[in-house]
């Protein structure tokens, strides 16, 4: 018995070698599959965090795009009627240190903070998305040089250094239209025009708005008929043209009411008086355009806009309008024929034919100015001849005014161009 | 044994306990045995459970990896930040003069940087390596080939460089404006949207197979601008 228990005394390490042996493999197994499943979850969640980082950044992009397109009230404005000066955005607004930055923020860079709640006063201030799961983004608005193209960006940020950034390339368009160099401007040769026989009305080139825009360039008096050059300058000076209409109807403060705008330098020459700029612009605002009409179509009601919603409008081919009131832009590429009563806040453009029709009296007011510019479908010289013609005139009235022009330009959409990521896992 | 014989002898020098110790020896070695091919064959269900997820995990790794990396860089198609003055126009180009784009390559051009080129090999910010990027599958492996990244070119010709291996099938579809499936040859100005489906398969100890699937939708933001 003693021998026996004896004999199994001498194997009894072995079954804690077993066991230990079993508990090593065992443990090590465990701890291999716990590890491999850590890092599983591990890579699933730096991949669940990225992708809430990149949709923190689209957040962020979108809530940007909604301020631009003057969908948000500025933080702590008293009403949100997008008429008030203080309350409008433009892409230019928008990326404009000062006018897109709240007074009392020190950020280096415009961030929209007039409309976005940044956590902070300075280039580290987050917006925040979603607290409770550490969502935020940030947004900066910048101009590129040499280009009147705009860079949105959006960075979205998630726990645990999850960083993710997109970008916009926009395209501001309302460079298109430059300063205008007078009330009414003729770009061609021989032009031809009058404001009418009647001596009820008025034609004004001071800005008659209650406030102007905060551009200069277009807060300025403009003549009241704008050419190029002596010789078309001498044609409508004489009687037959604006030279023999009433000369009380002209408020104007230059020494005459028609004056060469290569050398008044009030504001920009109209495409560069040049026809394949001309065609370029009707292709751009075509595409941006609220309604574009084609040959034989007719205006539908409303259209025209009205000044706290102010449209883009382009006519291809003639276009009659009766006496309504409109605003925004109104670009014909034919004869453009107004009836009394006819009143705009904004600008018209008659360009191709370059003919404005004025028929009948009534008194009707346009607040802004005509462009118009004569030339063939291929020309590359301003060749037609422009005729802004009046047929008695009556109280038709037209009046310079950079408020109704800003009021117009300020409603022009951006468009995007480009979508970019940056590849921060690279 | 001589040893034990030994130790033994010395405390029962009477009796001989050799018969004894052999049966008890052999039936502890059979009960070690069956113990030890009992637990082998737990550990070895145990190693094949693991062994399978192991590799269905790095199967899904594998998949994940290239599903992001292809998504990403196919969702810039048509980036044009500027005016493109060389390279190729950003948006998906046809992979060579027969094949515009199949259910397993696809070229993605893009201005990522917003140089104004796409064929640059070393210009400001990422540059242009990235502009001009081709997916392929062939043999079991996905490759990536960016011609203008050094990286890319051995002795002046452009080598692609395997994504991930391990894969049965990538299958790329496209589908235009109104969802419709695009069929070979793919009009590649009519695409909007790719579907990429990728399934992995991964072999651990011989018998063990993981096989995923995962499949994206990439839809070419810059291709419906005015969608924003």
């Amino acid at each position: 018995m003693n021998n026996r228990i004896g004999c199994l005394r001498q194997e009894r390490g072995m079954a804690l070698v077993i066991v230990m042996f079993a508990l090593v493999v065992m443990t090590i197994m465990g701890l291999s599959i716990a590890y491999t499943a850590g890092l599983e979850v591990r890579s699933s969640k730096n991949e669940l965090l990225a992708n809430q980082a990149y949709y923190a950044a689209e957040a962020g992009l979108q809530e940007a795009l909604n301020v631009i397109r003057g969908h948000r009230c500025p933080i702590g404005a008293s009403s949100c009627d997008p008429v008030l000066e203080s309350n409008k955005i433009s892409l230019g607004i928008a990326s404009n240190l000062s006018t897109s930055n709240a007074p009392t923020d020190t950020a280096t860079v415009p961030r929209l903070s007039r409309w976005l709640s940044y956590n902070a006063p300075d280039d580290t201030g987050v917006v925040t998305l979603d607290a409770t799961n550490g969502l935020y983004y940030k947004v900066q608005v910048e101009t590129i040089p040499g280009s009147a193209d705009v860079e949105l960006t959006s960075t979205g940020y998630a726990p645990l250094g999850a960083k993710r950034t997109l970008r916009l390339r926009l395209v501001n368009n309302s460079t298109l239209i430059t300063p205008l160099p007078a009330v009414i401007t003729l770009l061609g040769t021989n032009p031809s025009g009058t404001t009418g026989s009647s001596n009820a009305h008025t034609t004004s080139g001071i800005d008659s708005a209650a406030t102007p825009s905060s551009n200069p360039n277009w807060a300025q008096e403009k003549p009241i008929i704008g050419a190029v050059g002596t010789a078309n300058v001498n044609i409508l000076r004489s009687s037959s043209n604006f030279g023999g209409d009433k000369p009380g109807t002209f408020v104007t403060n230059f020494p005459d009411p028609v004056m060469d705008i290569a050398t008044t330098n009030t504001g920009v020459i109209p495409f560069n008086n040049d026809p394949a700029q001309a065609r370029a612009f009707i292709t751009a605002i075509s595409g941006i355009a609220n309604t574009v009409l084609n040959p034989g179509d007719s205006l539908p009601s409303g259209a025209l806009g009205t000044y706290s919603n102010p449209t883009i409008v382009v006519a291809n081919g003639d276009l009659t309008i009766g006496p309504i009131r409109g605003a925004g832009i109104l670009v014909v590429t034919g004869t453009l024929t107004l009836h009394g009563n006819f009143s705009y806040d904004g600008l018209i453009f008659v360009l191709g034919e370059g003919h404005v029709v004025r028929n009948g009296g009534g008194n009707g007011t346009v607040n802004g100015g005509f462009v118009l510019a004569a030339f063939g479908n291929t020309s590359t010289t301003m060749d037609g001849s422009p005729d802004f013609h009046t047929n008695g005139g009556g109280g038709s009235n037209v009046y310079y005014n950079s408020a109704s022009i800003q009021n117009a330009l300020n409603r022009i959409p951006f468009s995007v161009k480009a979508f970019r990521t940056d590849f921060t896992w690279q | 044994m001589v040893g034990i014989r030994g130790r033994k002898s010395r405390k029962s020098p009477k009796r001989t306990a050799a018969g004894f110790s052999l049966i008890e020896f052999l039936v502890s070695i059979a009960v070690l045995l069956i113990m030890i091919g009992t637990a082998l064959r737990l550990l070895d269900q145990g190693q094949a459970t693991f062994m399978a997820q192991n590799a269905e995990a790095i199967a899904q790794a594998r998949a994940r990896k290239a599903i992001n990396l292809m998504t990403a860089e196919i969702s810039l198609a048509g980036s044009t930040p500027v005016t493109i003055t060389s390279g190729a126009h950003p948006g998906l180009q046809p992979i060579s003069d027969s094949v515009t784009a199949s259910g397993t390559s696809i070229r993605v051009v893009a201005d990522r940087d917003a140089s104004g080129t796409t064929d640059g090999t070393a210009t400001g910010g990422d540059g242009d390596i990235n502009d001009d990027v081709t997916y392929s599958f062939s043999g079991g492996t996905i490759y990536r080939t960016a011609p203008n990244d050094p990286a890319y070119r051995s002795g002046g010709i452009v080598v692609p460089q395997p994504v991930i291996d391990g894969v049965s099938s990538l299958t790329i579809s496209y589908f235009d404006a109104n969802g419709n499936q695009l069929s070979a040859p793919i009009n590649l100005s009519a695409v909007r949207r790719v579907r990429l489906a990728i399934v992995t398969s991964v072999n651990q100890l011989g018998s063990q197979r993981g096989t995923v699937t995962v499949e994206a939708n990439v839809v070419l933001r810059n291709l419906q601008l005015n969608r924003y």
